[in-house]
């Protein structure tokens, strides 16, 4: 465990930090933790230990594919501001459904029905409304939007691009989600690797493209900056299987196709561009030319099944995925295994005990000053509850996480109590104020005029 | 019985009886004519009744005690199960042969739901008649439950019968008896017919779901004695008491006049000023684009009115810096607070606005304002041809010579000209710029 500071003994510990830091791939998220399910959580925990150089446990990586996902050991961190825009737009549906006078004699069938009515109880009087203009329609709208440019700045901690750290301009990403994918965690390891090495050229600020496929290429999405990292991220969490049939030639052509079109300049001036291609290889049909511009990267899930490539055309379709591939990686996902991480509870513990202490000692005012003290509470809860989360059958981590949640509560309550004790005592000070100058009011008579030059009256 | 002391910014105010006297319940039954205050009484104790029948609304009950008094509508933004249509009837439940007009509107309500259907027989001789008989136009009151989901096309017809309390369909021109409506909605629709009517709706309030935990029990108490029913009070108040009451705030009874000063006016104006100023502010804050609020010149000319029902509210007649307090239930949306102690934005920039109101002016500026009124009067009635005239005045030692002079016959008053005025105006020494800048305007007009 790393030393921790001698002279406060309620300091944060330094192998703490580590942890945060290290799961600043959640803080990029740009999303509440209550809103993540459970799962996804186990993908992040899983992608930040990768980018952090650690294995996955039960899953053997070699070590040339770990340097596609592990951050630089030179990675010095800092903190940017990252201002992200957007445009948010709100339907009105009330206003879906107008309803106006007739306008023209073709918007008779969208009379309203009561109206429709008349013309069998008094076709006269139906005759003259339609004519003049005076029955009510329903008209079919569409829902009105109103744009608003919204914008917000966040605190990220980032790594900070140093010289002779690796720095890639783009890279692309195809994720095989056919049924197939389903068994043995494949699509669990593959989406922790594929958030890992998105998070990894985004940091370097590379641009990063992403198709799934399955028996076609799915739409794409990219990553054109780090702040698109949060979206990008949720949608590779959130993609479902889907499809009958892999065709993985088909989605390396068009994704060669979509880098020839973007960065058509790039690419024929001979500048490298990857493509990770993650798939379990049960494809229906063969690959295309690889341009030399451009490494394929194929990391093979065999989920430890070896019946599928037994075949002799699965073989020389293996045989073709090796010789295109600039690196191919074989995966046997089978073996994953996540245990309890008891000493992430550990150090979460110790942190807890440090700020029950110093919640001890504080009075409401500086609970209410020390912004510190309540980000420290702030983040331990919402590290337990994450916690938690992954290890819902966990006893430790439950109550951990409940103690957190309460020392939350008590923090930011105790912050509100003391600023509605203060907004009361405002709030009555400026009535007690408006009550003494009520009282020392005092309106002139507007009888007559008086200390003016000159006095005025009507002639009588 | 001894005059009961007001705390003006309690929520209670308006509703304090003004003697502890409980209404008309004991004393006006056999009576052929009420006292003004008597009348006022019995109106609270109406109020009461409310109040006790819809629990934890007292700023709502007030807001629509001066929607009474000065014959405007209410609107209340409320969400489902708030009582607000039990509200409603209980509130207007309190008059005597007075007739409610109840809809729920839609996107598909007609304006023939409002003002009656045409009259078959009149069709056939080709007049187009509508026969408005138990509509909106022969009502005293009306509620009008979910205000915002009607159309543009009733939105409009609304307006006229609201804001003109008439109905002209060509031929037919009806007077409408309309007194007061009580409008709800859940949200607010933003189109030119709907700004046109909301502006038209006076007073605005909105009923929060949240109750404190005391007046929850109280609700408790009071649903389980009457299950959410509109309970018929002891004794009515004659339609006729109100319209009295309302005529006096309106100034349309010439017998019974409430007087203000021009100081007081002044001070309402600057308190209008300086709200819309701290809700700007206070809406920059969180959000840089956010507009300024808008008072239509409507709101500010009717405020005089709302000033009149509190001055009148509390035993009154003459309008005194007191009643400027009563202008948070015309400026803000009143809402109760979910709590004894919480305050929302809009009523803390009212409280704000007022106390800077009130520390701007000192009593020599507020007689400063009176005098340069009461020029600026002169002046208009020398150039309507009145015969004015001005005295110049005397200095201590001059004075006797002057009252000896006049003793003797000869007057000291002469005719005015444009000059007297602007002199007078200039000589005066005014230190506030507010009230310098009101010198510059009658200066303006005279030169």
């Amino acid at each position: 465990m790393a030393k921790e500071d001698e002279s406060n003994p309620y300091a944060q510990s330094e192998d703490l930090t580590e942890l945060y830091k290290s799961w600043g791939i959640f803080d990029s998220m740009q999303v509440a933790l209550e809103q993540l399910p459970n799962n996804y959580l186990h993908i992040l925990n899983i992608a930040r230990n990768l980018l952090d150089g650690k294995p996955i446990p039960g899953v053997d990586i070699p070590e040339n594919f770990m340097g596609l996902l592990e951050r630089d050991q030179k990675t010095v961190y800092e903190k940017r501001y990252v201002t992200r825009t957007w445009q948010q737009k709100t339907n009105f549906p009330s206003d879906s459904i107008k309803i106006r006078p007739i306008q023209s004699l073709r918007e008779l069938p969208q009379v309203l029905p009561p109206y429709r009515l008349l013309k069998t109880t008094n076709p006269d009087i139906f005759a003259y409304k339609a004519i003049t203009g005076n029955l009510p329609i329903i008209e079919q709208q569409k829902p009105r939007v109103q744009t608003e440019e919204k914008s917000e700045t966040l605190e990220e901690v980032v790594p900070k691009l140093v010289k002779g750290m690796s720095k890639r301009q783009a890279v692309y990403a195809l994720m095989d989600v056919s049924m197939s994918m389903a068994e043995n965690y494949k699509l669990i390891v593959a989406k922790s690797i594929l958030l890992a090495y998105f998070k990894k050229a985004s940091e370097e600020d590379a641009q990063v493209y992403f198709r799934a496929f399955s028996g076609d290429a799915h739409g794409r999405t990219d990553c054109l900056s780090p702040d698109q990292f949060g979206p990008l991220a949720r949608n590779v969490l959130g993609y479902p299987l889907s499809g009958t049939g892999t065709y993985i030639g088909n989605a390396v052509s068009v994704a060669i196709r979509d880098l020839f079109d973007m960065r058509e300049e790039r690419v024929r001036n001979g500048l490298e561009t990857e493509i990770l291609l993650i798939t379990d290889c049960d494809s229906s049909d063969y690959l295309p030319i690889i341009p030399r511009s451009i490494s394929l990267h194929t990391l093979h899930l065999n989920g430890g099944d070896e019946t599928y490539h037994r075949n002799s055309e699965q073989r020389k379709l293996l045989t073709l995925f090796r010789s295109k591939s600039k690196t191919f990686t074989q995966l046997n996902t089978s073996g994953l295994n996540i245990p309890v991480d008891l000493e992430k509870q550990m150090m979460l513990r110790e942190e807890l005990e440090k700020l029950e202490e110093i919640h001890k000692e504080m009075d409401l005012a500086e609970i209410d000053k020390d912004k510190g003290f309540q980000k420290r509470v702030k983040k331990l809860a919402e590290m337990s509850k994450a916690y938690e989360k992954m290890f819902v059958e966990n006893k430790e981590h439950k109550e951990l996480s409940q103690k957190a949640q309460a020392l939350r509560r008590k923090v930011s309550g105790e912050g509100l109590k003391k600023r509605l004790m203060e907004k009361l005592k405002a709030a009555l000070s400026l009535k007690s104020s408006i009550q003494k100058r009520l009282k020392g009011l005092k309106l002139p008579s507007n009888d007559k005029l008086s200390g003016t030059l000159f006095d005025f009256r009507i002639r009588k | 019985m001894a005059k009961i002391e007001v705390d003006y910014l309690s929520d209670t105010a308006l509703l304090t009886p003004l003697t502890g006297y409980q209404g008309l319940l004991e004393t006006g039954k056999n009576k052929t004519s009420l006292d003004t205050f008597e009348a006022v009484d019995s109106l609270k104790g109406a109020m009461k009744n409310v109040s006790q029948r819809v629990v934890g609304r007292d700023k709502l009950v007030s807001q629509t005690l001066l929607a009474l008094l000065t014959k405007e509508h209410q609107l209340i933004f409320a969400r489902p199960g708030t009582a607000k249509s039990l509200y409603g009837k209980t509130v207007f439940g309190q008059f005597e042969n007075a007739q409610t007009f109840s809809i729920q509107l839609s996107q598909g309500t007609t304006e023939e739901k409002l003002i009656g259907a045409y009259d078959l027989a009149m069709f056939n001789d080709g007049i187009l008649w509508n026969k408005t008989e138990g509509s909106i136009i022969t009502a005293n009151f009306a509620f009008l439950d979910e205000f915002m989901d009607a159309n543009d096309m009733v939105l409009r017809t609304l307006l006229g019968i609201l804001n003109e309390r008439e109905f002209i369909n060509g031929q037919q021109h009806e007077k409408a008896k309309l007194h007061t409506a009580i409008a709800t909605t859940n949200y607010l629709r933003v189109t030119d017919a709907s700004e046109a009517v909301l502006d038209r709706m006076l007073f605005k309030a909105r009923l929060n779901p949240e109750v404190d935990i005391f007046d929850q029990v109280l609700i408790d108490r009071v649903y389980s004695k009457h299950n959410g029913h509109v309970v018929a009070p002891d004794q009515y108040i004659p339609m006729e008491v109100l319209a009295e009451l309302s005529g006096i705030v309106n100034g349309d009874n010439p017998n019974r006049l409430i007087t203000a000063s021009n100081a007081v006016l002044f001070l309402k104006n600057q308190l209008i000023r300086n709200f819309v100023e701290g809700v700007y502010e206070q809406r920059k804050q969180k959000d840089s684009k956010a507009n300024r609020p808008y008072i239509s010149p409507r709101t500010i000319a009717k405020s005089r009115n709302t000033l009149n029902a509190s001055a009148l509210l509390h035993g009154r007649f003459e309008v005194t810096g007191q009643d400027l307090s009563t202008l948070r239930y015309l400026l803000t949306t009143v809402q109760n607070d979910g709590g004894a102690t919480t305050q929302n934005d809009e009523d803390e920039s009212f409280l704000k606005a007022l106390d800077d109101t009130l520390g701007a002016f000192s009593g020599k500026d507020l007689e400063d304002i009176e005098h340069l009124f009461k020029i600026n009067d002169f002046y208009e009635a020398y150039r309507e041809n009145r015969q004015i005239e001005a005295k110049k005045r005397d200095n201590i030692f001059k004075k006797p010579f002057t009252l000896l002079s006049e003793i003797l016959g000869v007057t000291s008053w002469v005719e005015v000209n444009q000059n007297t005025f602007s002199n007078t105006l200039t000589a005066m020494n005014i230190s506030n710029p507010e009230v310098q800048k009101v010198r510059e305007s009658i200066l303006h007009r005279i030169n």
